[in-house]
């Protein structure tokens, strides 16, 4: 029977935090997967237009990202086919793409001030003789949306990085940039045991 | 401007601030950010229209948008 434990979490009291960082990740227990939950809002300052981007990083290895998802414009019509970036891009859902791409919650009719982003990031761990190895993630998103639109989104992103899982950090837009999570912004690490058995 | 640190072996929490070095770098790095940006979605832009003109000079010739999508898709 596969379980689930809370690991860390937290809520921001500030509107400065551009990273949140869960460390102290046991590398003796059983983990066969890690989740991390967030209901976030990008704080707005004058520098600091609409776009949104999630980033991560393993054991202080800077992830890369393949863009893909779907984005819903609101109706039946308006939703994109799956769609890639870097050459690849797909026919469908070109429309779409800067935007989802760039997450311009504005630019697709998103509203911030209709409530928070929704960010689920699962980290799967391999297994056997490379157990608790992880490279890559898949991050799922939804945005706030007005009275016509929604947004949902994933991204694949990956890292090199083949250590023992010890630390996480998700970042408010890519981690080069000085954009930050709104005050009262939540994040929950979860781990998952035996989900084999 | 600060980086959240969550100890998950102790529930210890730390907020720890940039070093002045840190943001500056991370603003000319964000200034370059958006300057690429803008030049893939000029690029993503001129894609569309190019898009949108073949179409249409297919339309010219007398082809239906049936056609049309047989030969592009």
């Amino acid at each position: 029977m596969a379980t689930c434990e809370l690991l860390g979490s937290t809520t921001l009291d500030n509107n400065t935090t551009h990273s949140v960082t869960f460390s102290g990740i046991s590398t003796s227990d059983d983990y066969q997967q890690f989740e991390i939950l967030s209901s976030c809002r990008l704080y707005e300052t004058t520098s600091n237009p609409q776009g949104v981007e999630f980033w991560y990083s393993v054991n202080s290895t800077t992830s890369g990202y393949v863009y893909g998802g779907i984005v819903s414009q609101g109706s039946e019509t308006g939703i994109a086919s799956p769609w890639r970036d870097g050459g690849t891009g797909q026919a469908g859902g070109h429309t779409y793409r800067n935007n989802a791409s760039y997450w311009n919650v504005t630019a697709i009719g998103g509203n911030w001030a209709k409530g928070k982003a929704f960010n689920r990031i699962l980290i799967p761990q391999a297994q056997g003789d490379s157990r608790r190895k992880c490279a890559q993630i898949r991050m799922w998103t939804s945005f706030p949306r007005n009275d016509s639109y929604g947004h949902f989104s994933s991204h694949f992103m990956y890292v090199g990085d083949t250590a023992d899982l010890t630390s996480i950090t998700l970042y408010c837009n890519s981690p080069s940039t000085s954009y930050y999570f709104a005050e009262d912004s939540s994040f929950m690490l979860y781990g998952i045991k035996d989900s084999n058995a | 401007m600060h980086r959240l640190v969550v100890n998950c072996e102790t529930g210890e929490k730390q907020l720890v601030a940039y070093t002045a070095e840190e943001i500056a770098g991370a603003e000319a790095e964000a200034a370059a950010a958006n300057e690429e940006r803008a030049a893939r979605e000029a690029e993503d832009a001129q894609r569309a229209a190019d898009k949108e003109s073949g179409n249409q000079k297919l339309k010219d010739l007398g082809l239906t948008d049936d056609e049309i999508a047989a030969i592009t898709s």
